[in-house]
């Protein structure tokens, strides 16, 4: 288990600063538009920056995921095939729940329940194989 | 798949932390091919044969012979 979570803390750290970067310049950006009046091309940059560490993120997350062994490969891409369809499906509820006038999504909505969803799909996975 | 890993382990007073070692897999690995609920790829069933000098089919043996 000991090896097992540091060769986790090894291979993700690097995917682990640039996601807490990520999420950092989002919350930013988002803070700087409610309380700066900014000109229309800065608005547009200031929305579109955070992709940059959110790329740098993927590519850390990829390179962390080829590292593992094949066991760890196989419980990762199940989890995100999972977490995949699973988001998708409840996109349609928040879509249906919305035209019934019950609940109206933030578009934050999706991004959160798909962080929850892979941590309980990953949690069901790295379990069934213990 | 049935395997005989845990049996050749102990024979060798290896633990299953020594094996991950030796295949530079994660434990997790080593107990999930142990207790037959994950099946290792090709490359990987051979790795284990060559560390206990065997062939594949002396470690691995397909549930429908006995």
């Amino acid at each position: 288990m000991k090896q097992t979570m540091q060769r986790y803390m090894i291979n993700f750290r690097p995917a682990f600063v640039w996601g807490v970067i990520g999420l950092a310049t989002i919350f930013a950006s988002g803070w700087l538009f409610q309380s700066a009046v900014l000109r229309p091309t800065l608005r547009i940059l200031l929305a579109l920056f955070p992709l940059i560490p959110a790329g740098l993120f993927l590519f850390y997350l990829i390179k962390g995921i080829r590292g593992l062994d094949e066991l760890q490969q196989r419980i990762y891409i199940e989890t995100a095939t999972l977490t995949f369809i699973v988001t998708i499906l409840l996109t349609f509820l928040f879509g249906s729940l919305q035209r019934a006038g019950l609940y109206t999504a933030k578009w934050d909505d999706i991004g959160n329940t798909m962080m929850f969803v892979w941590v309980c799909i990953y949690l069901l996975n790295d379990w069934r194989y213990r | 798949m049935k395997n005989l890993l845990r049996d050749l382990r102990a024979e060798r007073g290896w633990s299953q932390a020594d094996l991950a070692d030796k295949l530079n897999v994660s434990r997790q690995t080593v107990n999930a091919i142990e207790t037959e609920k994950y099946d290792p790829s090709l490359p990987l069933a051979f790795k284990i044969a060559e560390i206990f000098n065997m062939k594949i089919e002396e470690i691995f043996i397909p549930n429908h012979r006995k």
